[in-house]
């Protein structure tokens, strides 16, 4: 009996981890939506997060992608003139999509540790002559200009301490730039410059309606698409043609 | 409030529709204007919206295939198609598209197929745009200053020489010419490696072809470049849909509607303007797309990567 108690026991606790990876350090977080749809009309949307912090502490609140490997070429000078692709770069373990935002009383020493920045720590990148640094910055400056990587993505508010705890909310803009996949919701509480606590939940992005219908066919199915696509555009331009013929004819 | 915006699966992006069909009309209406395809502008254009060059040159090409459907219609039943003519232009087109096409899928797993769009294009609208500029401003002096007509010489140019002397020569009735098969083989071939590589119809290529290279009368070049160029645009859309997976047919479909428009009160402005100054506005036009594309190539870039393939 004693056996088959410590047994329960035990098994309560395991099964109450991941909700203890969540409120151990005081540090709960709901997202909405939880999925969200690519549809024809998609341009972007607004995360909303809202949860619980320890209190007297900050909050950086991250959007993460799959890590992923890219491949690259690194731009150089040919004959001393004009710029052009030369080396293949590929990064690894880098996020797809990578948004930040914080609350306005975050320390830019967290922000360069928890942010973009950040990443640099994690990117591994190889060359044919050897990583470098410099690279990496030069990667996180092309994310951003795709608008993959943002920091100050969005706006997050704190309520006052109450009790051991507060509340926050943030707003992440997610960019139109949002391939179909699953991504991880993060809120890390930070206090007096230390990680208090950390929690997560999942999203994904799918593609619904006509770019799911579109992609499945033009990636899937190409000279089926090639040849719709050059039937719909003969049948169009026939039609726009019949079209200003009607005027024509009616306007004389 | 009417949705504004498309997601674009293919280009990977969302774009304005009033923006694309604004950019499909302002194109349209210059070629309207000025009588020319319009793909050499629209292409640069897409791609400095954010769509990819890659996925930009495929889906104009599919824009062309609309556009260029009832313009051949209109020639057809006017007689000015060289059927015999188009159709050795059109094998040619389509070997040198399919040849474009494999070109642009090395180098784009290479990494420089948007550099190769970029030169071809520099190089292209170079050419074209230093050409008509002399052209019409010569023209202008010559209606300000009427030279006395010089004696017409009898001896043929070494190029007139060259192509007499190829084999397998063939007459061309609707078109008044004799020719070699190869000549219009070879050009045809040439024009469907440039349009591959541009995502234009090659009609702004061919046209000077025709009439420089072929000896064509202009109102035949005219309606025979564009039946070449729809099927050749119609190789190219499928080619690069089955091979790099490029073509957006929304995006298309929309720049279609645009331009289609576009052209038609281009095509009324255009016959209440003065010819050679419409060209020399069209020159610099062309030119300032070009000197953009040659800055972008000679400048440092912000960031020094660049993405390999598109998807």
């Amino acid at each position: 009996m004693p056996r088959f108690c410590i047994a329960l026991v035990l098994c309560s606790l395991l099964a109450a981890v991941p909700a203890l990876a969540d409120t151990a350090a005081g540090v709960t977080l709901a997202a909405s939506p939880q999925a969200i749809a690519i549809d024809s009309l998609y341009d972007g949307m607004d995360l909303t997060v809202t949860g619980t912090i320890p209190a007297a502490s900050q909050v950086v609140v991250r959007l993460v992608g799959e890590p992923t490997t890219v491949h690259m070429k690194e731009k150089g000078k040919v004959f001393g003139l004009l710029w052009m692709n030369l080396a293949k770069v590929t990064f690894e373990n880098a996020p797809k999509v990578f948004l930040v935002a914080a609350s306005p009383e975050t320390s830019g020493e967290t922000l360069a540790h928890l942010g973009v920045p950040g990443l640099a720590d994690r990117i591994k990148v190889t060359t044919k002559d050897g990583a470098t640094s410099a690279l990496v910055a030069e990667f996180l400056k092309y994310q951003k200009a795709e608008n993959l990587y943002r920091e100050q993505a969005g706006e997050v508010t704190l309520t006052a301490d109450a009790g051991e705890t507060r509340t926050f909310r943030a707003v992440l803009h997610i960019p139109s730039r949002l391939s179909p996949g699953a991504y991880t919701i993060e809120a890390i509480a930070v206090k007096n410059g230390v990680v208090a606590g950390q929690g997560a939940t999942a999203m994904t992005a799918s593609f619904v309606g006509g770019p799911a219908f579109l992609a499945d066919i033009a990636f899937g199915h190409g000279a089926l698409y090639g040849t719709l696509a050059s039937v719909i555009a003969i049948l169009g331009g026939l039609v726009i043609s019949q079209l200003f013929r009607g005027q024509k004819s009616s306007a004389h | 409030m009417i949705p504004m915006n498309l997601y674009l699966p293919i280009a990977g992006n969302s774009v304005n529709i009033l923006a694309v069909l604004g950019l499909g009309g302002a194109v349209g209406l210059l070629s309207g204007i000025f009588g020319v395809g319009g793909g050499f502008l629209m292409t640069p254009l897409l791609m400095m919206m954010g769509i990819p060059a890659t996925v930009a040159a495929a889906s104009d090409s599919n824009q062309i295939v609309g556009a260029s459907t009832s313009g051949t219609l209109i020639h057809l039943r006017l007689g000015n198609v060289d059927v015999k003519m188009g159709l050795l232009l059109l094998i040619g087109g389509v070997l040198g598209g399919t040849l474009g096409v494999q070109l642009i899928k090395i180098l784009r797993a290479m990494g420089n197929a948007d550099f190769l769009i970029s030169i071809t294009y520099v190089l292209m609208l170079g050419g074209v745009g230093s050409y008509m500029f002399v052209e019409a401003l010569t023209s202008m002096r010559k209606a300000k200053h009427p030279a006395p007509d010089k004696p017409a010489t009898d001896k043929p140019s070494a190029y007139a020489r060259f192509v007499a002397s190829l084999p397998w020569q063939m007459d061309f009735p609707r078109s008044g010419i004799r020719q070699s098969i190869i000549t219009p083989l070879l050009l045809g071939g040439l024009v469907g490696v440039l349009s591959a590589i541009m995502g234009v119809g090659g009609g702004f290529i061919m046209v000077p072809v025709m009439v420089y290279m072929l000896r064509m009368p202009m109102h035949v070049v005219v309606g025979t470049s564009l039946f070449q160029v729809l099927f050749t645009c119609i190789n190219v859309t499928i080619m690069q849909s089955m091979e790099n997976h490029t073509v957006d047919f929304v995006l298309a479909l929309v720049l279609l509607i645009g331009s289609s428009f576009g052209a038609q009160f281009g095509a009324r402005i255009g016959r209440k303007l003065k010819g050679d100054q419409l060209k020399i506005y069209l020159a610099g036009l062309v030119l300032v797309v070009m000197f953009k594309m040659l800055y972008e190539l000679l400048s440092r870039p912000d960031v020094l990567l660049a993405a390999v393939g598109g998807h």
